[in-house]
């Protein structure tokens, strides 16, 4: 088992300077640089001028040069300052990391607690009403955009109880429930899609592990039908939902970003889509590269999950 | 790392194709003709659904003759006789618009996920055949892109290449392409498996025709189901790069453009956002629910293993 | 910054002799050219609360304002962005300052003496200090004129005082006299100052104290507690402020709201004071007993512009098909269409920018008059009757220039012109317009300290002439524009100005096309608040008071 996770890890390198060189590149590729940006809409400076500011902001060198300054720090935990406000690129990301951890936590939460039991009465009752009311919400989930979701949801709560949720950030460590109460809405918002795909998958999985031998075998030796579901069925059906889990804490963390900006909460999916209008390099690059490492990470953990659930896996990886 | 793949495993180890029998009513279908397979009838409730939007999309323009982008009207009208989705917030009819949109978003979603199918099912199949080297290195690359958020690379892209709705079909077509290429590699191992590939293979035939013609049609179920979903998830993708400027350019209706425009004035007209709402969630749902019945259909023991590999902006 | 609109009496305007000053100042100032934007002719343009007679004005309290984009970064130097400057306004102030109707009086200048044509002695107010407790002197005023030269990052290093004004250099005569020398007379310097976008002043070393891009030392109203970027700036009374009273607020927090409808519905639950809102968006709030809404023009305009490079030989090189183009173009379409009816026609120079720019009456009935029938003929004279297609890039938000796009788009159809809208992401758009690579594109033009910030990029001393249109060719205006600048008689200013924007609306190289009426919404509490022509939102750390 340590020799997987081990070996899961070192497959991990390459990939992670796969994705560094990624970044960087696409760092570079977007159109328009940051001195363009801090032209803003008066321009009136010769190339002389911008030449002498990229050096200053230190956009000077090759690109392997750049990438080299850019990687040798971020290793050391030094992604450099923000080109935009002058603060370490790594204070900024303490600030938001939090926020969008909560978000995503709270959005995976509602879609596991919800999904989960949807899924398995949409399976137990296969075909009946309920079922059919499941997956049609589900369907529903997974089609509407969830910008239009958070909109519906501020204007809804402000039109009948004259109430949003607070403005600024409340640490859930200061006050849990006035952080509850800021979290919730843009919480709800993101979770729709994942519970959709949570209830739809646990709901395909108790099917085909009820349809299998040994469910049968215990249905057959008089086991209570709804022990079947719950005690086998239903712990076959988690798996994927770790699966599930494990790849939309990646997706969430970015796709909040609209999310976070329709309730103004600095967390990092807003920063980032900011960082991108501003140019911020550093910014981008750090915000991407640790989006990029939960995302693997999660599934690092997921893999190697998967490993203790079944054990053929190790064996064939 | 690589959920595609390993999410497969502990479902596709456990047997051979699934005669399964018994209370829960899963098997006995195969044994039907097609038609009758549709037992589950959400599987025909979408294709009516997609079907209707083809035909909207196609025969709508000849139907309502108003030009999408004239603005003849008053401005924010609610539905009337004349204007059935009322007009905008420059005095367009909406129900011409809503048409309009339609074709757009039918050629989104076939374009980008036409993108996704083509290219992740070649890095898929020759990951899966050739494994060793050309598969770690080719699912290295996948996981890059997999990493990589996908909202970051739509906007480099369109930044790129200039925002408009071929450069958003592009982008969308390439962030979904990781998925397929991940399914389809995850099928291909399992068909080679098979007892037939072996034979094809003693009988010499070559690496092309084992692909061509022995592995690519046995993954065609998985596949099918994966298209249908990513469907519905690529129109849903250009309704948010359309939120951000990155999709479809004014004045042409798009969907997703016009849930955008129309959030500005959800208080004054709602009926503006609710129609390409509507729109969206008909045409997404008519997709899914299309993805379900075909799965039921091709392969009830696929379940889960496909199709679910979420896309969001 | 007593930038208040009349009705308070009561409070003092400026301690001192701040009134007799100015009288008198103004005769000597307008020898070298204050009073540049100029008394009086802004219209319009600060409705503020009624008039309270002579009631004292209530203290404390805290106003929620939301703003539509993130400050980004509030350093006092090299700011471009408008809403760098939302974020730093409260705590910074310059040597002179605007009032709501943009005229000029001293701020942390008392006096100040022309001494030649080329130098003018600023003599600073005593005893102000800024939020450190430091004393305001002149070694302050000098440090910052030198960073206004060179801003440091996060500000623009390109942004340079003397791209605005040509200043030699700058001299402590003594501990509260600063000397600021000119390369040649120049009529720009006061208005510059009075706009305060570029020229804080803040104190020695402040770059070497604090973080600027997210801090900041001034001498303002409002003592800086945080700016948390996206998020919000929060801002606390300065107890030690030198104009006695004010501010009236104890706190002022800018929350960043860049979605509308969260602004909507975070309004009507009472979580903001306040905010600006598109004209549909304030018509519905308006219905909101709890509410009110503030209307005025802003210096904001939109802006049709085209490239002229040799070589390229397009269509539109053609005088007669810009012309064209501005006849077939109905103004008052776009406004009823796009802005609720709300807005006014603009030439080079916005309306209600002092007494500078041409009058409605004249732009309406003549230069940009929708005519379909002589752009058609003059399409016909061009040997263009049939058409061409062209690209026009915009921004992608706000969402008001894709829509003006579209209504020009069919508009410009019926002299067949196929417009192709291409709405960039705001980076984007600015970079392809930097570098001129663009045919057509629909831009914005702002506020200016002087109006020479309008038309200086119509004389080919300035670069960016050479990137957009190297082969427009007008004498009479370049003459006009270069001897504007240096003319220091307001008086003559004027008409050579009007007379360079009449041969502009000719010429056409760019189009003007409407000027914006800005709209903001505030709970029936907070009074006094007014729109700001600058687009900044003065009236929130100038004037502003809350009651119930």
């Amino acid at each position: 088992m340590l020799g997987y996770i081990v070996k899961r890890t070192l497959l991990l390198l390459p990939t992670l300077f796969g994705v560094s060189v990624g970044i960087f590149l696409m760092v570079r590729l977007l159109p328009g640089d940051i001195i363009d940006i801090l032209l803003g809409g008066d321009i009136t400076a010769s190339e002389e001028v911008k030449q002498e500011a990229r050096e200053q902001l230190g956009l000077t060198g090759s690109y392997p040069e750049q990438y080299w300054n850019w990687i040798s720090g971020a290793v050391r935990g030094d992604f450099g300052d923000s080109l935009r406000n002058a603060e370490p690129v790594s204070t900024i990301l303490r600030d938001s990391l939090p926020i969008t951890l909560e978000l995503v936590f709270l959005a995976l939460l509602i879609a596991v607690v919800v999904g989960v039991p949807l899924g398995v009465i949409s399976a137990a009752r296969r075909d009946s009403a309920r079922d059919y009311a499941s997956r049609l919400g589900g369907l529903i989930g997974v089609s509407v955009p969830n910008f239009w979701l958070a909109t519906l949801l501020l204007l809804f709560t402000s039109k009948v109880f004259g109430w949003v949720p607070p403005l600024t950030y409340i640490s859930p460590r200061d006050d849990l429930l006035g952080n509850l109460s800021q979290f919730i809405l843009p919480a709800l918002s993101i979770s729709v899609f994942t519970l959709a795909i949570v209830m739809r998958m646990v709901r395909a999985t108790m099917l085909e592990v009820l349809g299998q031998d040994y469910v049968r075998t215990a249905r057959a030796k008089g086991v209570a039908r709804r022990r079947v579901v719950y005690r086998h069925a239903l712990r076959n059906a988690l798996i994927p939902v770790v699966t599930v889990v494990g790849f939309e804490v990646g997706v969430l963390m970015s796709g909040a970003a609209i999310v976070e900006i329709i309730f103004g909460l600095p967390g990092v999916g807003n920063q980032l889509l900011q960082a991108i209008f501003n140019r911020d390099y550093p910014m981008i690059q750090a915000t991407t590269l640790l989006i990029a490492i939960i995302f693997i990470g999660f599934n690092l953990i997921v893999d190697v999950l998967y490993g203790f659930l079944d054990p053929r896996i190790s064996a064939e990886t | 790392m690589n959920p595609g793949r390993n999410r497969r495993r502990p479902v596709l180890a456990a047997e051979g194709v699934g005669e399964v029998g018994a209370w829960s009513g899963v098997p006995q279908r195969r044994r039907r003709g097609f038609l009758g397979k549709w037992r589950n009838p959400i599987g025909l409730v979408g294709a009516g659904i997609v079907g209707f939007n083809v035909l909207v999309a196609l025969l709508g323009p000849f139907l309502w003759k108003h030009d999408p982008d004239e603005q003849e009207f008053d401005r924010l009208l609610p539905p009337s006789w004349a204007n059935p989705f009322g007009t905008d917030e420059l005095g367009r009819d909406t129900l011409a618009r809503i048409i309009h949109g339609a074709q757009v978003s039918l050629q989104v979603g076939a374009i980008s996920v036409g993108i996704a199918l083509v290219v992740g099912t070649l890095i898929g199949l020759l990951a899966g055949f050739y494994k060793g080297i050309v598969d770690a290195v080719l699912m290295r690359l996948v996981d890059v892109m997999f990493a990589l958020p996908g909202l970051v690379l739509a906007i480099v892209i369109a930044g790129l290449l200039g925002p408009n709705r071929r450069n958003a079909m592009i982008a969308i077509g390439i962030v979904i392409t990781p998925a397929f290429a991940r399914v389809v590699r995850g099928a291909v191992l399992e068909v080679m498996g098979y007892p037939f590939i072996e034979s094809a293979r003693a009988l010499g035939a070559s690496s092309f025709r084992v692909m061509g013609r022995h592995l690519l049609p046995n993954i065609g179920a998985p596949l099918l189901v994966l298209v249908t979903t990513y469907l519905g998830t690529a129109i849903l993708s250009e309704a948010a790069l359309s939120f951000l400027g990155l999709g479809t350019q004014p004045p042409e209706a798009s969907w997703g453009g016009m849930l955008n425009s129309s959030r500005l004035y959800i208080d004054l007209d709602a009926w503006l956002s609710i129609f390409p709402g509507l729109a969206i969630m008909f045409v997404v749902l008519g997709f899914n629910f299309l993805g379900d019945g075909l799965r039921d259909i091709l392969d009830p023991r696929l379940g889960p293993t496909v199709g679910d590999v979420p896309l969001k902006k | 910054m007593s930038d208040k609109p009349a009705p308070e009496g009561a409070a003092p305007e400026s301690p001192g002799k701040g009134e007799l000053n100015r009288r008198d100042l103004l005769v000597k100032a307008g020898q070298v050219g204050a009073g540049a934007v100029a008394a009086g002719a802004l219209a319009g343009s600060a409705k503020a609360g009624p008039s309270r007679g002579q009631a004292p004005v209530p203290t404390g309290g805290r106003v929620t304002w939301a703003l539509e984009q993130d400050p980004v970064h509030i350093a006092p130097f090299g700011a471009t962005l408008t809403s760098n400057h939302w974020g730093k306004a409260p705590m910074y102030e310059s040597l002179i300052e605007w009032d709501s109707q943009l005229n000029q009086r001293p701020a942390l200048a008392e006096s100040w003496k022309v001494v030649d044509k080329r130098t003018v002695d600023f003599t600073l107010r005593r005893g102000v200090r800024f939020h450190n407790g430091k004393e305001l002197t002149a070694a302050d005023a000098k440090y910052s004129f030198d960073l206004m030269e060179n801003p440091p990052v996060p500000g623009s290093p390109v942004v340079k005082l003397s791209g605005y004004v040509a200043v030699e250099s700058t001299e402590v005569r003594s501990r509260y006299v600063l000397r600021v020398k000119l390369k040649n007379s120049d009529a720009r310097l006061f208005g510059h100052l009075a706009w305060n976008r570029y020229t804080p002043i803040v104190p020695e070393g402040m770059y070497q104290q604090v973080n600027a891009g997210r801090q900041g030392i001034g001498t303002g109203p409002f003592r800086l507690l945080e700016y948390q970027p996206n998020s919000h700036v929060e801002y606390e009374r300065n107890q030690r402020y030198w104009k006695k009273g004010r501010p009236y607020l104890d706190a002022l927090t800018m929350k960043v709201l860049p979605d509308e409808q969260a602004r909507i519905a975070a309004l009507r639950s009472n979580a903001i004071d306040g905010g600006t809102f598109n004209a549909d968006s304030a018509s519905v709030l308006g219905r909101d007993r709890n509410l009110k809404v503030l209307k005025g023009g802003t210096a904001a305009f939109r802006e049709l512009q085209f490239t002229i490079k040799k070589g390229e030989n397009k269509p539109w090189h053609d005088k007669r098909v810009r012309q064209a183009v501005n006849f077939a173009i109905n103004r008052q379409e776009i406004i009823n269409k796009v802005y609720g009816g709300n807005g006014r026609y603009s030439g080079h120079v916005p309306p209600g920018y002092g007494p500078w720019p041409l009058s409605q009456d004249e732009l309406k009935s003549k230069y940009l008059k929708f005519d379909l029938p002589k752009a058609q003929a003059l399409m016909r004279a061009a040997g263009q009757s049939r058409g061409f297609s062209v690209t026009l890039t915009t921004f992608s938000t706000p969402l008001d220039f894709a829509q003006v796009a579209s209504v020009m788009k069919q508009q410009l159809k019926r002299i067949n012109i196929d417009v192709n809208i291409v709405a960039q992401e705001p980076g984007t758009f600015g970079s392809a317009n930097g570098r001129g690579a663009f045919d057509w594109d629909l831009t914005a033009r702002g506020m200016r300290g002087d109006v020479d910030g309008y038309l200086a990029e119509f004389n080919p001393s300035a670069a960016i002439f050479n990137v957009w249109y190297p082969e427009y060719r007008n004498v009479r205006v370049w003459r006009l524009v270069g001897n504007g600048k240096i003319q220091l008689d307001q008086a003559k200013r004027i008409p050579m100005y009007k007379e360079a924007q009449r041969l502009l609306l000719e010429d056409l190289v760019q189009v003007p096309l409407v000027a914006v009426t800005k709209f903001q919404v505030v709970r029936k509490r907070v009074n006094n608040m007014y729109v700001a022509f600058s687009d900044f939102n003065t009236g929130l750390h100038t004037s502003v008071y809350v009651k119930g």
